[in-house]
C-alpha cells in the first residue's frame, strides 16, 4: 500500500543518494526513479490533494538533480572525431 | 753705457734660451700626447673589430640548427581499436623505431602509444587536455609542443592545424586487421592518394585498356576535383546536400565551442554549463535532461546563443 510516508522517503532517499552520485550513468538512473516516482504521486493524489510536504520535497529533489547535473562533467566536445 | 749694453745682450740671451727650452719641451709635451690619443683609438678599433669577429661565433654556438631525418616514411592514419586491448602491446617493429628516438621523444612516443591504446583510438587533439592526460602537467606547453613538432619531424605524428587555437594529432601506430580498423577519414585519404599517385603501366596494359574501353564502355567522366580534396571538419563545398552541411556545420559548431572553452577558461565554462543545464530544465522541463539526444541539440542551441556563434543559414551562406 503506497501512502505520504512511503513516497516522502522514496523522494528523499533520492536527494541522500544523490550526494554520492559521480557519473552521468549514476545521474540517468536517478533521473529515471526521480520521474517514476513522480507519476507516482500524481496517479496517488489529484492536484489539489498533493501534501505541501511531499510537493516541497518533490521540488527540492528535482532542483539536486539539476545542480548535479550541472557539476557533473559536461560532455566531452573534443569525440567530434569519432 | 758698455756695461749696461753687456747685461742686457746677455739678459736677452739666457731669455732666448730658456725659451727655446720652453718650446722644445713644449713640443715634446704634445707629441707624447698624440701618441697616447693614437694608442687609445688603436685599442677602441682593435676591441672593437674583436667584438664584431666574436658575435658570429656566438650566433652559431647559441642556436645549431638540428637536421632531423625521419626515421619512417610509412603513411599515418587514423585508426580505432575494434576492442580495447587487455595488455599494452609494442610490436617489435614498432620498438625498434621507437628505440631510435632520442629520450624525450622516445618518452613521449610511448606514453602516447599508451594513450592511444587505452582511448582506442591513435588521434584526437594535441594541447593542455592532452598533456595532463599524458602525466605532463608539470612540463611547458611550448616544450611539450616542441617535442611534438620533433615527433612530426620523425614521421611518427602527423599535426594539422585546425585553428588558432586548435591542432589535431594523429600518431603512427602499425596497422593491425585483427585488433584494429581504419577510420572512414583515413579510407577517404587512401583513395585520395590512390588517385593522385596512380601506379605506373605498362605500354600493353594501356593498349589493352584503350581496346576495352573502346569496345565497351563509354568513357567515365573525370572525377571533380572537390570529392578529391580531403574531407576536413567544418569544411563545406557547394555539392553537399543539406544533410551534409548541417552535419558541418555541426562540426564547426562543436570546434566553436571548444575554442570559447579555451578562450574563457574552464572554470567559467563550467559555470556557463551550470547555467545551461539550469535553463534547459526551466524551459523544456526535467524530462529533457535524462534524454542525451534532445540535451545535447539544447545545449548546443544555448551555447550558439552564448558565445555569439553564427546561424547555419549565415555561415551556409559564408561557406558555400
Amino acid at each position: 500500500m503506497l501512502n505520504t510516508r512511503i513516497l516522502l522517503k522514496s523522494i528523499n532517499d533520492i536527494e541522500i543518494k544523490l550526494m554520492f552520485c559521480k557519473t552521468a550513468f549514476e545521474w540517468n538512473l536517478f533521473a529515471e526513479k526521480y520521474e517514476q516516482i513522480s507519476e507516482k504521486i500524481k496517479d496517488f493524489y489529484s492536484e489539489e490533494d498533493l501534501p505541501e510536504e511531499i510537493e516541497s520535497a518533490m521540488s527540492r529533489t528535482r532542483d539536486a538533480l539539476v545542480i548535479k547535473k550541472g557539476e557533473l562533467p559536461p560532455s566531452n566536445y573534443s569525440e567530434i572525431f569519432k | 753705457m758698455g756695461l749696461l749694453k753687456g747685461i742686457a745682450t746677455a739678459v736677452l740671451e739666457k731669455t732666448k734660451d730658456e725659451v727655446k727650452e720652453y718650446l722644445a719641451k713644449f713640443l715634446e709635451d704634445e707629441k707624447k700626447r698624440e701618441n697616447k690619443l693614437e694608442e687609445k683609438e688603436e685599442v677602441a678599433t682593435v676591441e672593437s673589430t674583436e667584438e664584431v669577429e666574436e658575435e658570429p661565433v656566438l650566433e652559431e654556438e647559441v642556436e645549431p640548427e638540428e637536421e632531423i631525418i625521419p626515421i619512417t616514411d610509412e603513411d599515418i592514419e587514423r585508426l580505432t581499436y575494434k576492442l580495447k586491448p587487455d595488455r599494452i602491446m609494442i610490436s617489435y617493429d614498432l620498438a625498434d623505431l621507437a628505440l631510435a628516438l632520442p629520450l624525450e621523444e622516445f618518452a613521449l612516443y610511448i606514453k602516447m602509444v599508451i594513450y592511444s591504446q587505452d582511448q582506442k583510438k591513435n588521434y584526437g587533439y594535441l594541447g593542455n587536455a592532452l598533456k595532463k592526460k599524458l602525466g605532463l602537467s608539470d612540463m611547458d606547453i611550448e616544450e611539450f609542443n616542441v617535442l611534438s613538432d620533433r615527433l612530426q619531424a620523425y614521421g611518427l605524428l602527423e599535426i594539422e592545424t585546425v585553428s588558432d587555437n586548435q591542432r589535431t594529432y594523429i600518431l603512427y601506430m602499425p596497422f593491425d586487421e585483427e585488433l584494429m580498423k581504419r577510420t572512414n577519414a583515413s579510407k577517404v585519404k587512401q583513395q585520395n592518394t590512390q588517385r593522385r599517385n596512380p601506379q605506373p603501366r605498362s605500354d600493353q596494359n594501356r593498349k589493352k585498356d584503350n581496346r576495352g574501353r573502346q569496345e565497351s564502355k563509354p568513357r567515365q567522366e573525370p572525377i571533380p576535383q572537390q570529392r578529391q580534396q580531403e574531407e576536413i571538419p567544418g569544411q563545406a563545398t557547394a555539392d553537399m546536400k543539406d544533410e551534409d552541411l548541417y552535419k558541418s556545420y555541426r562540426t564547426f559548431v562543436h570546434l566553436e565551442i571548444d575554442r570559447a572553452k579555451m578562450r574563457v577558461g574552464r572554470s567559467n565554462f563550467d559555470k556557463i554549463y551550470m547555467e545551461a543545464v539550469k535553463y534547459i530544465d526551466k524551459k523544456y522541463g526535467f524530462k529533457v535532461l535524462s534524454d542525451s539526444e534532445k540535451f545535447k541539440e539544447h545545449l548546443n542551441n544555448y551555447y550558439i546563443s552564448a558565445f555569439d556563434i553564427i546561424g547555419f543559414d549565415e555561415w551556409k551562406k559564408r561557406k558555400v
